[in-house]
């Protein structure tokens, strides 16, 4: 094939690719065309299918440093740009991976640092705040914040998720940023909290990592739950389905939970909703 | 700062949807174990019926590499072999769940629903 009019044509096709993913994927790529070319699938879709993708390429090196406004706009000018590329051999530009700069939390007790890091690497004016958290958000990203004059959320390109400490899912882990992005912003990111400190923000009760994960209480109703909590020493308040604040009173006996919130590592507020048939009516 | 309850999950799904149809599949073909793209390509076509060409194949593994939900392993034998990662696979399993939401509403709809 890599002497054929398609042959030659895929071989144009994937010079229309910038210079790093040439680098990257152009040995395998002609490789899996020739590959895909013994079992039939003709050269001339195949290099369609990689002067698209050329030009996918290019617009997203374009969004990121020239921030075009439309798509057509875009794809007319990566067009002309992969087509001008390939005609005159433009020398390699440096895209510091298409512009966009990856922040990561690799380690729960160290998100903070790890995110300030990167942000001050690259000068963004970007803050970490930390915030006491329910233990299976400790070392995620809770929120984001654009303040002052900024370009609002056109900086961050995508969220890493993954998953929480515990094990439940699904955390976010880390951002994806423009590497032009040149706003201000707040990333909030949750830390363990002291003894005693209240969480800012709370995962549900039952969820793997929290105060109440594996405690089979989900369902079971205030009666049966009561005692068990006692024995956890923990202040329970609670919220009658419907009700927007806990209370310290009791609810009946055959109401069941729901779920619920910790609100600090010693005090939780447990949503209750009535049992359909309460089998031996109030006995809280 | 108000007591805010999280919403579960959705987050990988919204992710997914965005990166596209083939990433979709990238990630099921990978779902199984690791593979190089030949073997994702052959992989696709076998369980999906959609026939990726290299442009398509590459934009995506690009794509999920930069979101982590896959990773590169080292080259074996002048091909690079890749694995989904743990945020790839939660990420799948929540498309997964909200497309098979959207099909019992769909089918639902359409009168196919199950007796």
């Amino acid at each position: 094939m890599p002497g054929t009019g398609h042959g030659r044509l895929l071989a144009l096709a994937l010079r229309c690719y910038p210079p790093q993913w040439r680098a990257r994927h152009g040995d395998e790529a002609r490789e899996l065309a020739a590959l895909l070319a013994q079992d039939g699938l003709p050269a001339r879709s195949m290099a369609w299918d990689c002067f698209k993708g050329a030009a996918r390429e290019r617009v997203a090196q374009m969004r990121t440093t020239r921030r075009l406004r439309t798509g057509a706009a875009a794809l007319v000018a990566a067009t002309s740009l992969a087509a001008v590329s390939l005609l005159v051999s433009m020398s390699p530009a440096p895209a510091g991976a298409a512009g966009v700069v990856r922040a990561d939390i690799t380690s729960r007790h160290e998100a903070a640092r790890q995110l300030a890091a990167v942000f001050k690497s690259h000068h963004f004016g970007i803050s970490v705040v930390q915030l006491p958290v329910s233990p299976s958000l400790v070392g995620s990203i809770l929120a984001t914040k654009t303040t002052g004059h900024s370009t609002g959320n056109d900086g961050i390109l995508g969220r890493i998720t993954g998953t929480c400490a515990g094990g439940a899912r699904v955390c976010t882990k880390g951002l994806l940023l423009a590497s032009h992005f040149s706003g201000h912003m707040l990333v909030m990111v949750g830390r363990a909290a002291k003894p005693g400190e209240k969480y800012a923000e709370s995962a549900e009760v039952f969820r793997p990592g929290e105060l109440l994960a594996g405690s089979s209480l989900l369902g079971t109703t205030v009666a049966a739950a009561v005692p068990v909590l006692g024995r956890l020493d923990l202040s329970v308040l609670w919220k009658v389905d419907g009700d927007k604040h806990c209370s310290a009173i009791t609810p009946h006996g055959w109401y069941h939970l729901t779920g619920g919130l910790a609100i600090s590592a010693v005090s939780i507020c447990l949503d209750v909703a009535p049992s359909a048939q309460p089998a031996t009516g109030p006995r809280a | 700062m108000a007591l805010r309850k999280l919403e579960p999950g959705g987050v990988g799904h919204d992710v997914l949807r965005r990166a596209g149809d083939a990433s979709v599949l990238i990630l099921t073909s990978l779902a199984e174990g690791p593979k190089h793209g030949y073997a994702l390509i052959q992989d696709v076509k076998r369980f999906s019926g959609v026939q990726l060409g290299p442009g398509t194949l590459y934009g995506a593994l690009d794509r999920l590499e930069l979101l982590g939900m896959i990773e590169a392993l080292p080259v074996d034998a002048r091909r690079q072999p890749y694995r989904i990662t743990s945020a790839g696979a939660v990420a799948l399993g929540e498309h997964l769940d909200a497309l098979e939401r959207i099909s019992s509403v769909g089918r639902l709809r359409l009168g196919f629903g199950r007796a």
